[in-house]
C-alpha cells in the first residue's frame, strides 16, 4: 500500500429501501490527488460524498486507512481494519457528526451551490473561515488577519470585486465560486466538489478548470462531473461510477474507449431508474 | 443531465454601502437615542401614572421581544414557548417578594395547602443576590440544555415550535397542578416591598420605571451588538442555509441552543422586572396564550430588527389593552385578525413597511433625478448586517 | 388491578382520540407543511354541532329524538368542520404555502376569532349534551373494572374513520390522487393531477376527522369554546412522535401517548404526568429524530 494515500474506501454499501445506492464499492485516493469521478445518474457519486462528508450513514464496507506521516506510523499500526467504518488520519468518519469531519480536514461543495444569500460574499466567507474559533472569539470585531484571509480566499476566486453584495444578487457561476471560496478558506486535505462547473460559462469553467489545477499537490480533490468536455480538458485520473460500484478507472482516453463505460452511457436501458443523482 | 443553463446576465454591480461616515453612525444610533429619549424624558412628563404603569409592562414585553427577534428574525427559530423563560424568571423574583413578604412565616398558600416549612428549593430565594440573577441565569441555562437537546437531534422549523409550544402547555398545567409548591391558579401575589420601597407607593413605580427603560435599552445594544458582530452573521448564515453551515464545520446544535439560551435570559430578565411592576404572576402567565402572542409582537414590529421588536412590543400591546378595553366583548375578532392581517400583508412588519415607502419614495427622487431606472426597493431585512468592519 | 385495567382503558379511549384529531394534523402539518393551529376549533366546532343537533332534534321529535341525534350529529360535524376546513384552506392557507411559521401565526388569529364566534353564539359558559340513552351503561368486565358503552363506541367510531381513510387513501382514485401529491407534489402536478383542488379536499378531510373527533368528545365531557385548545398540542406531539407523514406510526405514537399519560396519571398526578410524557417525547427524539416510523429517503 502507497504511504501517501489519503483516504481508501472499500465495499461500502448504502441500501435506500433495499436498493443499493453504493454496492461494495472500493475507491483509493492519493495526497494531492485530483480525481474525476463520472458516471450516469443514479450511479452513487453524490451518495458516496455524502457517506464521506457524514450527511448520511454507511450500511456496511471496509475501509482502510493509510497512515501518512512518518511519526505516526511508529505509534500506530499502519493499516487499519474496521467493519463499516471509514477512516481518515485516523478519524473514524462513520462515528462523527458533519462539523468534526469538516474540523479533520475534509470540505465539501453542494450540487446545488449553497450559500447565505442574505450575507455579503465577504461575510459568506467570513463565517466559514471562524470555523475554528472559539464561542467567544465571535464576540469580537474581526481581526485584521482574518480579514486578509478571507479577502485572499475571494481573490482566488475572483470575486474580491464583489466583496460586499449580497450573496442572493450573484449569478449561479459566481456562487459556485463563491462556495468554492468558502472551502478555500478553511485550508481542507480534501476536496468534494459535486458538480463545479454547473450553469457556468466557457470561461467560467475554464477559470474552474485552472484554479483545481493550481490547488492539486497541496490537496486532494474529488470532483464529480456530467460535462464531459470539461473532464477531457482538466481530468488526470477518472473514476467511473455505475450502480454503486466502480467500473473503470484510468486516464480519460482510456475511459471513454473502454467498452463497459460505453456501454454505460449509450445503452440507457441498463441505466437504473431507482435512486436519482 | 447536462447543465447548458445559459444563467443571465450578472445583475448590475449594487451601491457598494459607504464607509462608515458619522452621518451613518447618527443614521443608525437614531432609533435608539430617540428610543431613549421619548421614554427617559417624554413619556413621565406626558403619562398619567396609571399608563406610566402599563408602559412599564410594554417595555418588559420589549426586552423579551428582542430576545425573540435574535432568535426568530435572525437565527430563523421560532420558539412558541418564550412565556415560560418569561414566566420563570417572573416566579423566581416573586418567590423573593412573597417570602419577603410573609417575614418569619411561609407564604400564605402554603399553609393553606397544609405544607408546615419552607420547601428546601424556596430557601435560596430569601435572597435577592441568588433571586435576581437567577431570573436570568435559571431561564437561560434551561433554554440552553433544552434547546440542546432539541436542536442535537436536528428537530428544526416548525417542529421545534411545537415542541416549545407543549413546553408551555405543559409547565403551565404542572404549575397549576403543583398549588403547595407555586400557588396553583391563583399564583404568586400580595408582594409589599422591594429593597425597603413599597411597592405601592407611586414613586416606587416611578423607580421601576426608569429602571425597566435602563434595562430595554441595555438589552437593546447588547442584542445589537450581538448581531453585528461575526456571531451575527453566523446566525444569519444559520437562518439562510443550517446544513451549509453544519458543512461549514459548526456544531450547529450548539450554537442554536446558545442563541436560545440568550433569548430565555432575556424572557427571564423581562419576567422579573414585570412581577414587582404588576404585583402578579400566574401560570396564565407562562401557558401558550401568551406565548404566541409575544410571537405577535415581533411578527407585527419586523422581525430581523432589533427596532421592530421594541416598537411592535410597545404598539401592539397598546392595541391589545385599548381593543380589550373600548370592546370587552369583540376584541378577540380584532386581535385574530391582526394575527391573519401581520402574516399575510405586511410580512415584513412595520418596519418593513415603512423601509418599503421610504425605499420606493427614495428611488423615485433618484430616478427622477437621474433619468435612470431605480433599484428594487429594499424588503431585505437589517440582518444583512453590511461591512465586516 | 381492576383499577390499572380501568385506566389502561381509559388511556385507550383518549389514545384513539387523539389519533383522530393527530390524523387530520399528520395530513396537514406532515404532508403539506402546513400547522394549522385552527384544527383545534375544529373539534370545537364537531362538538358545538354534536350540541345543535341535539337541540333542533329535541324540538322537532321532542324526548324521541334523543336516541337518534347523535348519528346525524356525527354527520353534521364531518360536514360543517369539512367545510370549514376547504373555506380556511382556500382564503388563507393558499397564500401561505412553503411558510410553516406563517400558516401556525394566520390559522392562530383564526383559531381566536373562531373561539370568540362560539363565545357569541353560543355564550362563554360550557354547554353539554345528554348521551343516547343506547350509550348508558357498560360491560362489566371484572370486579371495578367496567368498559362504558360510551368509550366502547368511540373506540369503535375510530376505528371506522380510520378504516375510511385507508379505504379512501388506497381504493378511490381521488385517494390516490392525493398520495400522490403527498409524495411528490411536482412530478403530480406535471402529470395533471390539480393539486390546489387535492390540497384543499385534504384539508376538508383532515378537518372533518376533527370535527367527528369533537362530536365524540361531547359524550364525555362539557363543551366550550376552547375546547380545541387542550387537544392540539397533545395532538401535534403525537404527529412528531409518530414520524411526520406516516399514518402508521400516527397510529402507535396516539396510542402510546394515552396509555403511557393514563398509567403515569395513576401512579402520579394529572400534571406530572404530563411532565413525565413530555419528557419522554424529547428523550425518544433523542434516540430516534425522525419518530417512531421513518422511512429513509435517498436524500
Amino acid at each position: 500500500m502507497p504511504t501517501d494515500t489519503l483516504l481508501r474506501i472499500e465495499d461500502l454499501v448504502v441500501a435506500f429501501d433495499g436498493f443499493r445506492v453504493l454496492d461494495d464499492l472500493s475507491l483509493t485516493l492519493a495526497r494531492g490527488e485530483l480525481r474525476f469521478l463520472i458516471g450516469p445518474n443514479g450511479a452513487g457519486k453524490t451518495t458516496l460524498m455524502d457517506v464521506i462528508s457524514g450527511k448520511i450513514r454507511a450500511d456496511s464496507g471496509k475501509v482502510m486507512f493509510d497512515l501518512s506521516h512518518p511519526e505516526d506510523a511508529v505509534s500506530r499500526p499502519t493499516q487499519v481494519d474496521i467493519e463499516g467504518e471509514i477512516r481518515f488520519e485516523g478519524h473514524e468518519l462513520t462515528r462523527m457528526r458533519e462539523d468534526q469531519i469538516v474540523k479533520a480536514g475534509i470540505g465539501r461543495k453542494f450540487q446545488t451551490p449553497s450559500v447565505f444569500g442574505s450575507l455579503t460574499c465577504f461575510n459568506n466567507v467570513e463565517v466559514a473561515a471562524g470555523f475554528r474559533d472559539r464561542v467567544l472569539g465571535f464576540f469580537l470585531p474581526l481581526g485584521r488577519a482574518r480579514k486578509e484571509q478571507v479577502m485572499s480566499a475571494l481573490e482566488r476566486v475572483g470575486l474580491e470585486g464583489r466583496r460586499d453584495v449580497p450573496a442572493s444578487a450573484l449569478s449561479h457561476g459566481e456562487r459556485q465560486w463563491l462556495e468554492i471560496a468558502m472551502l478555500l478558506v478553511q485550508d481542507p486535505k480534501l476536496l468534494l466538489l459535486d458538480e463545479p462547473v454547473a450553469g457556468m460559462t466557457t470561461r467560467e469553467r475554464e477559470r474552474t478548470g485552472e484554479l483545481l489545477h493550481a490547488l492539486e499537490g497541496s490537496h486532494s480533490i474529488v470532483v464529480t462531473e456530467h460535462d464531459m468536455d470539461f473532464v477531457r480538458q482538466f481530468s488526470r485520473t477518472v473514476t467511473v461510477l455505475h450502480m454503486g460500484r466502480v467500473l473503470a478507472e484510468g486516464r480519460v482516453e482510456a475511459i471513454q474507449s473502454d467498452p463497459r463505460v460505453q456501454e454505460v452511457y449509450t445503452g440507457r436501458h441498463k441505466t437504473p431508474a431507482g435512486a436519482p443523482a | 443531465m447536462r447543465r447548458e443553463t445559459a444563467f443571465s446576465a450578472p445583475p448590475a454591480p449594487l451601491p457598494a454601502p459607504g464607509k462608515p461616515g458619522l452621518l451613518l453612525y447618527a443614521r443608525e444610533a437614531a432609533p435608539f437615542v430617540i428610543t431613549a429619549v421619548l421614554l427617559f424624558v417624554v413619556a413621565p412628563n406626558i403619562l398619567s401614572d396609571f399608563r406610566l404603569n402599563l408602559l412599564a409592562k410594554f417595555l418588559c414585553y420589549a426586552i423579551l421581544a428582542i430576545g425573540i427577534d435574535l432568535m426568530w428574525g435572525y437565527t430563523g427559530m421560532l420558539s412558541l414557548g418564550q412565556a415560560v423563560w418569561f414566566g420563570l424568571g417572573g416566579y423566581a423574583m416573586a418567590m423573593y417578594l412573597k417570602l419577603h413578604a410573609s417575614g418569619e412565616s411561609i407564604p400564605d398558600f402554603m399553609n393553606w395547602s397544609g405544607l408546615e416549612s419552607l420547601p428546601w428549593f424556596w430557601e435560596p430565594f430569601r435572597y435577592a443576590w441568588f433571586a435576581i440573577p437567577a431570573a436570568m441565569v435559571l431561564p437561560g441555562l434551561l433554554g440552553f440544555v433544552l434547546g440542546y437537546l432539541v436542536f442535537r437531534s436536528r428537530v428544526k422549523g416548525a417542529y421545534f415550535s411545537i415542541v416549545t409550544q407543549a413546553l408551555a402547555l405543559i409547565l403551565s398545567i404542572f404549575f397549576v397542578g403543583q398549588q403547595q409548591y407555586t400557588g396553583g391558579t391563583n399564583g404568586l401575589t400580595n408582594y409589599t416591598e422591594l429593597f425597603g420601597m413599597n411597592l405601592a407607593d407611586t414613586s416606587t413605580q416611578h423607580t421601576l420605571y426608569y429602571i425597566t427603560v435602563g434595562v430595554l435599552l441595555a438589552v437593546f445594544l447588547v442584542a445589537t451588538w450581538i448581531t453585528r458582530s461575526p456571531f451575527g452573521r453566523l446566525m444569519v448564515a444559520i437562518r439562510d442555509d443550517e446544513e451549509r453551515v453544519r458543512f461549514a464545520g459548526y456544531n450547529v446544535g450548539f450554537m442554536k441552543a446558545l442563541v436560545f439560551g440568550v433569548s430565555a435570559a432575556m424572557a427571564g430578565l423581562a419576567g422579573a422586572l414585570f412581577v414587582p411592576q404588576v404585583g402578579i404572576i400566574s401560570p396564565a402567565n407562562l401557558g401558550i396564550v401568551p406565548s404566541i402572542e409575544f410571537v405577535l409582537l415581533v411578527a407585527v414590529g419586523g422581525r430581523g430588527t432589533i427596532t421592530g421588536a421594541v416598537l411592535g412590543a410597545v404598539l401592539v400591546s397598546w392595541a391589545r389593552s385599548y381593543l380589550s378595553e373600548t370592546y370587552p366583548d369583540t376584541w378577540q375578532y380584532f386581535y385574530g385578525a391582526l394575527f391573519v392581517g401581520a402574516v399575510v400583508l405586511f410580512p415584513a412588519g412595520v418596519v418593513g413597511f415603512y423601509r418599503r415607502v421610504a425605499g420606493e419614495v427614495t428611488s423615485r427622487v433618484s430616478r427622477l433625478r437621474a433619468g435612470a431606472p431605480a433599484p428594487v426597493a429594499g424588503m431585505e431585512m437589517d440582518a444583512r448586517v453590511g461591512n465586516a468592519d | 388491578m381492576d383499577l390499572f385495567l380501568q385506566q389502561l382503558f381509559n388511556g385507550f379511549s383518549l389514545g384513539s382520540i387523539l389519533l383522530l384529531v393527530a390524523l387530520g394534523l399528520a395530513f396537514s402539518f406532515g404532508l403539506m407543511n402546513v400547522i394549522n393551529m385552527a384544527h383545534g376549533e375544529m373539534i370545537m366546532v364537531g362538538a358545538y354541532s354534536a350540541y345543535v343537533a341535539q337541540n333542533w332534534f329535541d324540538d322537532l321529535f321532542g324526548a324521541a329524538g334523543l336516541g337518534y341525534y347523535f348519528i346525524f350529529a356525527l354527520l353534521l360535524a364531518f360536514v360543517v368542520a369539512g367545510a370549514m376546513g376547504m373555506l380556511l384552506e382556500r382564503t388563507l392557507i393558499q397564500r401561505l404555502y412553503g411558510r410553516p411559521l406563517d400558516t401556525l401565526l394566520a390559522t392562530w388569529g383564526v383559531s381566536l376569532v373562531l373561539q370568540q364566534g362560539a363565545r357569541s353564539v353560543f355564550g362563554a359558559p360550557n354547554v353539554q349534551v345528554t348521551s343516547p340513552p343506547w350509550l348508558t351503561g357498560g360491560i362489566d368486565v371484572m370486579g371495578d373494572f367496567t368498559m362504558p358503552y360510551i368509550r366502547l363506541f368511540i373506540i369503535g367510531l375510530v376505528a371506522l374513520c380510520i378504516l375510511g381513510v385507508y379505504l379512501y387513501l388506497t381504493r378511490t382514485s381521488a385517494g390516490r390522487r392525493t398520495r400522490a401529491v403527498m409524495q411528490n407534489r411536482e412530478v403530480a402536478g406535471a402529470l395533471g393531477v390539480v393539486t390546489p383542488k387535492v390540497d384543499m379536499f385534504t384539508f376538508g378531510l383532515a378537518s372533518g376527522l376533527a370535527g367527528v373527533a369533537g362530536c365524540a368528545l361531547a359524550l364525555i365531557g362539557p363543551i366550550g369554546p376552547s375546547l380545541g385548545t387542550y387537544y392540539i398540542v397533545d395532538a401535534f406531539l403525537v404527529v412528531i412522535t409518530g414520524g411526520i407523514g406516516q399514518i402508521v406510526g400516527t397510529v402507535l405514537a396516539a396510542l402510546s401517548v394515552g396509555w403511557l399519560n393514563a398509567i403515569l396519571e395513576y401512579q402520579t398526578s394529572a400534571s406530572l404526568a404530563k411532565v413525565i410524557v413530555f419528557a419522554l417525547v424529547i428523550a425518544f427524539l433523542q434516540w430516534r429524530p425522525a419518530g417512531m416510523v421513518a422511512r429513509r429517503n435517498a436524500r
